[in-house]
């Protein structure tokens, strides 16, 4: 999420008066935003990305005018008509259909505010135009051009221009090839037989959006008046950038001014800074929030957030809602900013009066179970990650690889997939603390991933338990002592038959099902008979397994997994 | 006072103590195994304790150690080699000195050392290149001489120390230190035991030696003959062994309390799958599909398998209204053609949330549910982050529900774990009145945010057929595991050492009153 500087001189200067900073400081967060941290100077403030109209400092100083009663209500600004016109070109309906255009004049650039601009157009390119996609803005200097000006699809050889950070003439399909900033963006154009391009009335290039600027309109400190284009795939949101970014720059001070775009079908005043309007009721209001409000109290709650609202009746207000805040998109959007205004430090936490009675999940009450057999014999909980990698889970257990759940962009190699097993996880703990007093002995209790094409989400999640001893003279003895100890304290008769698992040595490892009393030997062969019951094997772990974990002395183990009772 | 001492003194102690009392108070620790038929371990670590108590007092010296090279040993295994030559002069009388190698079966270059102490010892004499017996030789014949008696000691004892050696080893010694290689000489060190002045009380006053026991027996119990046993008291500060009770996972401690606290206040207990469709943990949640969220540098999406299957067709359609035109809602909504085969990808959850939305899908308000369980994030693995960890979800739905009761139920778990609280208002894409909750670290001074929490909004109540306002909350639960046991990494929860899982005491959030 973007994070802003500001400066406090820069905010006092736009509120037109020096406040506390540690006033600002407490302010900030009750606005919508995380402080990263503070100087005597300056706050580095991260703001959430429904509010990209706070990523400039005027932006922000606009809604602190509010909250400090500088300036309520909703912002407005005056525009008039700047004869300019703008025509698109219908080829680019199915390329990059949307265009706006705005001009500020009167504004002043110094090294600071030019640095601040640029991040305030990158952070709106990366939140509202998910990285140039849908939007990407362009800002020129208006009097190095010639208007009327065309928004049109050309072709790569068609016309060549300087770009910006260049110092050679390119053709467009030059800039795709050997701009830096060409190449970044060149997958958002280059599978189209022709590119966006605004030119002027002379044909000179301001824009190859969502690529790169011409030099010839570059902003410096002496820039006095702009043409802002803002250029995209999704009208709504090519129209809040702008009216983001040419709202900011009248809070500065610049006087904004219209312009036409004609499209084949319609002709369009941009920028449009007319507020939307939205109802709430003093109801809705209050029963959602739980405060008690009169009309008058929401009117000046949302004045002190830069909402415009006119009481219509005792119930109902009418709200105003700004152009340039795109994220009130309901009423109980106007509701939250009502809460805001009120501040959030002002509400008093109370206890629902809903009486439920609290259920435990029976899965969880049933690894409580678990625990208290499994610390009962002196095992230590651990837990570990369910991603982990085929070597480990495979290769290193002597286990060839099957079906698993496979990430698509895993962090690293060491996490790769979901496990299917708990083993390799307690032998990487041992291999962890091989320096550590002997005996050892672990279990954990976990879920595990099954691919299942049948299930909704196509996998099949399955809970288990494993355990492992490690010391000089461990044997199967000892986990067939425990591992029966744990059936029988489960209430189950343990059955066995000898079972061939690769991580463990050949005929010192076991099968084993838990069974109920009442279920006669026959009936445990079969899969059905796995009712609220659980199966597994355990044994000595293989030599070859316990030195790919780099352990020297014995290991024996378990796991076992537990099915859903029939009902 | 004596009385005590004497009452805790050990049998081996009593013995050594009574041996010394024999020994004119002074003796090597081996004069003493001889006295008492204890063996050197026995007598040496009794000797320790009677000195720690002040009874006895352990010189230490340095003394000379003899003992047998392999040449030495050889020696006193087979003889002297002048040892030889005489027992063949007692029956051939005289030997040709060029003949002695052939009829003794010594070595040429041992013969010339073996008839030079023949001379020395007096056993022969040498005549125009022929050996005679002596007379001295004759009675040689059945006497050892002392070097003879030192090679069969130390063949015996292995080794001899040089502390008032008796007359005949120290000629036996300055006689074989003269050949080359038979001796090993070492400095070793020498005990002596000598019984201080509180040692001579203790024994003035009388010390019993009779049958002690250490370990009760089940023998002892069953015959009664326990009743006559002395039972010897023990040194209670001495050194133990340590003992390690098996133990539930410290996290799991932790997810244990908060589950304790939900249960309490009334809500039930639910869990869902971990891999999920995207549907279900993102588009349900009206959270866009192009949101920024959804990226592959934050979600763990799945090679295998790709895609999910979808809920039933009204829910889904309803779902794709409501981020198109916001459906009834009332909302605007996002604005875009919604893409059902985006919602099928697989994902592994980012979110607990999820588990609400499939609760409410499936269960009709006045409801109170929480439920935690582990979520997936895209983050490299460092002391600060996990790609993944446990998040406590819930909701409360309820005609009457309000922002304010949200605020009262969070404020109450979290003053139930001991932390006081605050909220600010945050964004998330599937909640209004969005609240991040702040706790507060006395000992940092400073606060820090544990989770989000908000009004579920219209268009995820709507498709699933829920219309009362509902409160919704999702807190992470490491870092509250981590306040609690002070531990800056978290890696350490998943990676754990067994010496700290071993010495982590457990009695932290227990306060026992009257």
């Amino acid at each position: 999420m973007p994070v802003i500087t500001v400066n406090y001189s820069d905010i006092y200067e736009l509120l037109g008066k020096e406040v506390p900073e540690e006033k600002i400081i407490k302010m900030l967060p009750m606005i919508g935003s995380d402080i990263e941290d503070y100087d005597e100077e300056k706050i580095r403030v991260e703001f959430f990305p429904n509010r990209p109209d706070h990523f400039s400092v005027e932006g922000i100083a606009r809604t602190l005018k509010g909250f400090l009663e500088i300036e309520k209500g909703m912002p407005e600004y005056l525009t008039s008509s700047s004869g300019m016109n703008v025509e698109v070109d219908p080829n680019l309906a199915d390329i990059r259909p949307y265009v706006s255009f705005c001009v500020v004049e009167d504004i002043n650039l110094d090294e600071d505010k030019l640095k601040q601009l640029m991040e305030f157009q990158e952070d709106l390119h990366w939140v509202i135009g998910r990285d140039r996609k849908k939007v990407a803005i362009g800002i020129h200097n208006l009097d190095a051009l010639t208007p009327p000006f065309f928004y049109k699809a050309a072709k790569g050889d068609e016309i060549s221009f300087v770009p910006l950070e260049s110092s050679t003439k390119m053709t467009l399909s030059e800039v795709l090839q050997k701009h830096k900033k060409g190449r970044e963006y060149a997958h958002l154009v280059e599978k189209f037989d022709r590119y966006p391009l605004i030119v002027d009335s002379n044909n000179a290039v301001l824009s190859m959006p969502p690529i790169i600027n011409g030099e010839l309109t570059k902003l410096t400190t002496g820039t006095k008046n702009i043409l802002i284009d803002v250029t995209g795939t999704d009208e709504k949101a090519v129209n809040y950038a702008l009216n983001i970014i040419a709202t900011s720059f009248a809070e500065a001070g610049g006087k904004i001014k219209t312009l036409d775009v004609i499209y084949s079908h319609k002709k369009v005043s941009t920028p449009d800074l007319n507020p939307r309007k939205k109802k709430v009721t003093l109801k809705n209001a209050e029963n959602i929030i739980g405060i008690q409000l009169t009309v008058s109290d929401i009117v000046d709650f949302l004045g002190k957030v830069r909402i415009g609202a006119e009481i219509l009746n005792e119930n109902e207000i009418q709200v105003f809602v700004p152009s340039y805040r795109m994220d009130i998109i309901h009423e109980v959007d106007v509701v939250e900013n009502i809460a805001v205004g009120y501040c959030f430090d002002n509400l008093k936490p109370e206890i629902p009066e809903v009486s439920t009675i609290g259920r435990e999940d029976n899965w969880q009450a049933f690894d409580q179970i678990l625990r208290e057999i499994m610390v009962g014999m002196g095992f230590y909980e651990t837990m570990s990650l369910m991603l982990t990698n085929e070597k480990q889970h495979f290769e290193n257990m002597k286990l060839t690889e099957d079906d698993r759940v496979i990430v698509a962009q895993p962090i690293s190699q060491d996490r790769t997939m979901i496990r299917k097993s708990l083993l390799n996880g307690l032998m990487e703990f041992l291999e962890d603390n091989k320096h550590e007093e002997l005996p050892q002995k672990i279990f954990e209790i976990g879920e595990v991933v099954f691919i299942d094409e049948s299930a909704e989400t196509s996998v099949k999640t399955v809970k288990k338990l494993a355990g492992a001893v490690t010391h000089s003279t461990a044997n199967f003895t000892e986990i067939k002592s425990i591992v029966d100890s744990l059936v029988l304290n489960l209430g189950l008769g343990m059955e066995i038959e000898s079972y061939d698992h690769p991580s463990f040595i050949k005929g010192r490892c076991a099968y084993l099902r838990g069974v109920h009393e009442h279920e006669s030997p026959g009936d445990v062969l079969k899969e059905s008979s796995l009712d609220g019951s659980l199966c597994g094997f355990f044994g000595e772990v293989h030599p070859e397994v316990i030195t790919n974990f780099n352990l020297e002395y014995p290991v024996i183990a378990f796991e076992v997994e537990f099915s859903p009772q029939k009902s | 006072m004596l009385q005590t001492i004497i009452d805790e003194l050990h049998i081996y102690e009593k013995k050594v103590l009574k041996a010394l009392e024999s020994l004119d108070y002074e003796a090597s620790p081996e004069e003493v195994c001889e006295v008492q038929s204890m063996d050197i371990k026995a007598v040496m670590s009794a000797a320790g304790s009677l000195e720690s108590k002040g009874l006895i007092e352990v010189q230490k010296d340095l003394k000379e150690v003899i003992s047998l090279s392999d040449e030495g040993r050889k020696y006193a295994e087979q003889g002297l080699p002048e040892r030889k030559i005489l027992e063949t002069l007692n029956i051939e009388n005289k030997i040709l000195m060029k003949e002695v190698s052939q009829k003794t079966g010594l070595d040429p270059s041992e013969v010339k050392i073996a008839i030079g102490w023949l001379i020395r010892k007096r056993w022969a004499n040498i005549d125009k290149g022929v050996v005679k017996i002596t007379e001295e030789g004759k009675q040689a014949l059945n006497k050892e001489y002392n070097d003879e008696i030192l090679l069969d000691k130390l063949l015996e004892l292995q080794k001899i120390m040089l502390f008032k050696p008796s007359k005949i080893i120290k000629s036996g010694f300055d006689l074989l230190k003269q050949r080359k290689g038979i001796l090993k000489l070492k400095k070793e060190s020498k005990y002596t035991l000598k019984i201080t002045t509180k040692g001579k009380k203790i024994l003035d006053r009388g010390i019993n030696i009779k049958d002690e026991t250490t370990q009760l027996t089940h023998q002892q119990l069953k015959t009664g003959s326990w009743r006559s046993l002395k039972f010897r008291g023990y040194d209670i500060t001495a050194e133990h062994p340590e003992t390690f009770p098996g133990k539930m996972h410290p996290l799991q401690r932790t997810i244990e309390e908060i589950r304790n606290i939900f249960l309490k206040m009334g809500f039930t207990e639910s869990r869902g799958p971990i891999l999920e469709s995207a549907f279900w943990n993102f588009d349900c949640l009206f959270q866009p599909q192009d949101h920024a969220a959804r990226e592959m540098q934050d979600t763990f999406y799945v090679r295998n398998p790709k895609y999910t299957h979808l809920p039933h067709d009204e829910l889904v359609g309803k779902v794709c209204s409501v981020h198109e035109d916001g459906g009834g809602t009332g909302s605007e909504g996002w604005g875009y053609s919604w893409d059902v085969e985006v919602a099928k990808q697989s994902v592994l959850r980012t979110h607990t949330t999820c588990v609400s939305a499939r609760f409410l899908a499936e269960h009709k308000p006045p409801l109170k549910m929480f439920s935690v369980g582990r979520v997936f994030r895209r983050e490299t693995i460092t002391y600060k982050h996990l790609p993944e960890f446990h998040q406590v979800e819930g909701i409360v739905a309820a005609e009457n529900i309000n922002f304010q009761n949200l605020l009262g139920v969070l404020k109450e778990f979290y003053h139930q774990l001991g932390f006081e609280v605050r909220f600010r208002p945050a964004y998330f894409p599937y909640t209004y009145l969005s609240t991040e909750c702040e706790i507060y670290l006395p000992e940092k001074e400073s606060w820090i945010e544990l989770g989000g929490s908000g009004m579920f909004r219209p268009e995820v109540l709507e498709p699933l057929g829920i219309e009362t306002p509902v409160a919704a909350f999702g807190l992470g639960i490491e870092r509250l595991a981590m306040i609690r046991l002070g531990i800056k990494d978290i890696r350490m929860l998943y990676k754990s050492d067994i010496g700290w899982l071993r010495h982590l005491p457990l009695t932290h959030s227990i306060y026992l009153d009257d």
